[in-house]
């Protein structure tokens, strides 16, 4: 079977110093080849990018992930990878998901392929907000394993709104914790009605509250529960947003 | 979780003056690096009664944070032990992982109170909540992409490369390792097989481009501490005997660091063109 591929680091600098977004208009990224390195643990998976949803998120996150489950952490935090996809393998998914340099109406050309072809750093808040790096962290934090019956059923939960885990909840601290993850999706769940609207608002408030918590109690202690026990507690202000 | 500059609710000891008393880790925590994985050992200091009476009725209970923002990684050890030993595998973690160490309420404490507490706490008690912080003990952190165990050789922390854009040998600190760019003739020179297999002529480069880039390197330390081969040579500077007494602060002591760093690279020279001239006269 073949093994997954991935740019060497030198090239992953350069292109992106580099960076020419005519490159970026044509239906394939033309790239040296020579280039690349291969990951000898991880296989290539045939076909992923066609199985991706341009209009669904949370479907598109669960093939990436599944594509690429044995992934390490160490692993899936590699630059060298997720630039990779993003050029090659999943360019064709890339170009018809975030297509507004294809169109004309990125504001910032360069900016707006930075921002979603590379990483900014190596940090939480970059891997997350990364087009395809996003996707997989996001369902890496949120499965629920307990969950016999489907263990992406917070997943699909997270991905109601994709800044809850690109911009939210996955760039903080409070991220790193799958149970508190989970706390708040069950929450979520548990009060469809309480956030039936405004949505981002309640989640990013939410997300906020718990992170002051997290200055003053240590969040890795604490399962689920314990989430859920505190936004509980401040129902009636999530109600008022 | 950022202590610094914090209030909390009710009083911790090792949180400003709350309470009086010592606290930290017995010793520097030991970071072991096995082939797999990291072997973290702390021993936590507790000396105030009351607390300590909390942790022997069953109360309190040790916690050690550990987290790495590059890996998404967050797991936290619990004992009812001061003497704190867990494993963090290499594979979980990349570049910085940090460490937080405190002592919690194992369940809801009522009317918490502590004789040492400062005065401005004098006649005030305070229900707990499990999990709510006793003591925090201290921080520390250690950069997983450093090779400790490989740190002594210069390709650690230097590597030389060609540059066809040159005409004169360049050194870049803004890289992962000090970078000391030839000029591609010279390169090429560098790395053919006479010079580059030859093990003798090692420490001529050592006592030529290698210490004048280190000694760069050094001089313009402080701009750069962020880069790997600085966390790798602070690393050394602040773990080995022989740089105990010399302070990288002080600029007069950085050609001795440098050379210290080396190994002795001029003995080397001289010794090194000794071997040469005795091996040259051995072929005649």
């Amino acid at each position: 079977m073949a093994k997954q591929v991935i740019f060497k680091e030198k090239y992953v600098k350069k292109i992106k110093d580099e960076l020419n977004v005519d490159f970026y208009r044509g239906n394939e990224f033309m790239y040296d080849r020579k280039q690349t390195l291969m990951l000898p643990n991880i296989n290539f998976p045939e076909g992923l990018s066609e199985k991706l949803n341009t209009s669904d998120d949370y479907k598109s996150a669960i093939q990436i992930y599944e594509a690429f489950r044995e992934l390490e952490p160490i692993q899936a935090s590699d630059e060298r990878l997720w630039t990779y996809l993003s050029h090659v393998d999943l360019y064709p998914y890339m170009i018809k998901r975030w297509d507004d340099v294809q169109k004309g109406i990125a504001k910032d050309n360069k900016k707006f392929i930075l921002d979603h072809w590379f990483l900014s750093s190596s940090t939480q808040s970059s891997l997350m907000r990364h087009a395809i790096a996003g996707l997989w962290w996001s369902v890496y934090l949120s499965t629920d394993n307990t969950r016999m019956d489907n263990k992406y059923h917070l997943t699909k939960i997270l991905f109601r709104q994709l800044d809850f885990p690109t911009r939210t909840l996955g760039t903080y601290k409070l991220g790193r914790h799958k149970e508190a993850v989970i706390g708040i999706l069950e929450f979520i769940e548990d009060n469809e009605d309480l956030f039936k609207t405004k949505f981002e608002y309640k989640t990013r408030f939410v997300t906020k509250h718990l992170n002051v918590i997290g200055g003053v109690k240590p969040i890795s202690y604490y399962d689920r529960n314990f989430f859920k026990e505190e936004l509980k507690k401040i129902s009636e202000k999530i109600f008022k947003i | 979780m950022k202590f610094n500059d914090f209030t909390f609710p009710h009083p911790v000891l090792g949180i400003g003056d709350a309470i009086r008393g010592i606290t930290g880790f017995v010793n520097n925590p030991q970071i072991t690096v096995l082939e797999d994985r990291y072997k973290i050992l702390i021993e936590c200091n507790l000396t105030n009664d009351d607390l300590n009476k909390i942790l022997q009725e069953g109360n309190a209970e040790f916690l050690c944070e550990a987290t790495c923002s590059n890996t998404v990684y967050r797991e936290n050890t619990i004992s009812d032990n001061a003497r704190i030993e867990f494993e963090v595998p290499k594979k979980q973690v990349k570049g910085k992982v940090e460490f937080i160490c405190l002592l919690v309420a194992k369940k809801n404490l009522l009317n918490y109170s502590n004789a040492d507490a400062h005065p401005d706490y004098s006649g005030f008690t305070f229900d707990l909540d499990k999990g709510d912080i006793l003591v925090f003990f201290g921080e520390f952190n250690f950069d997983a992409d450093i090779k400790y165990e490989k740190l002594k050789a210069v390709s650690s922390f230097m590597e030389v490369v060609g540059r066809d854009d040159i005409e004169y040998t360049n050194i870049d600190l803004k890289k992962s390792k000090i970078e000391v760019q030839l000029p591609t003739n010279e390169y090429n020179i560098y790395r053919g097989d006479i010079i580059a297999q030859e093990m003798k002529f090692a420490p001529i480069f050592h006592a030529s481009f290698v210490l004048n880039a280190l000694l760069t390197a050094l001089y313009n330390f402080e701009d750069n501490k962020d880069y790997l081969w600085a966390k790798a040579l602070k690393y050394r500077l602040d773990n080995e005997d022989q740089f105990k007494n010399i302070n990288i602060q002080d600029k007069d002591n950085i050609p001795e660091i440098a050379q210290r760093l080396l190994g002795n690279p001029f003995g080397r020279l001289l010794n090194g063109l000794n071997v040469i001239v005795e091996s040259t006269e051995n072929e005649e």
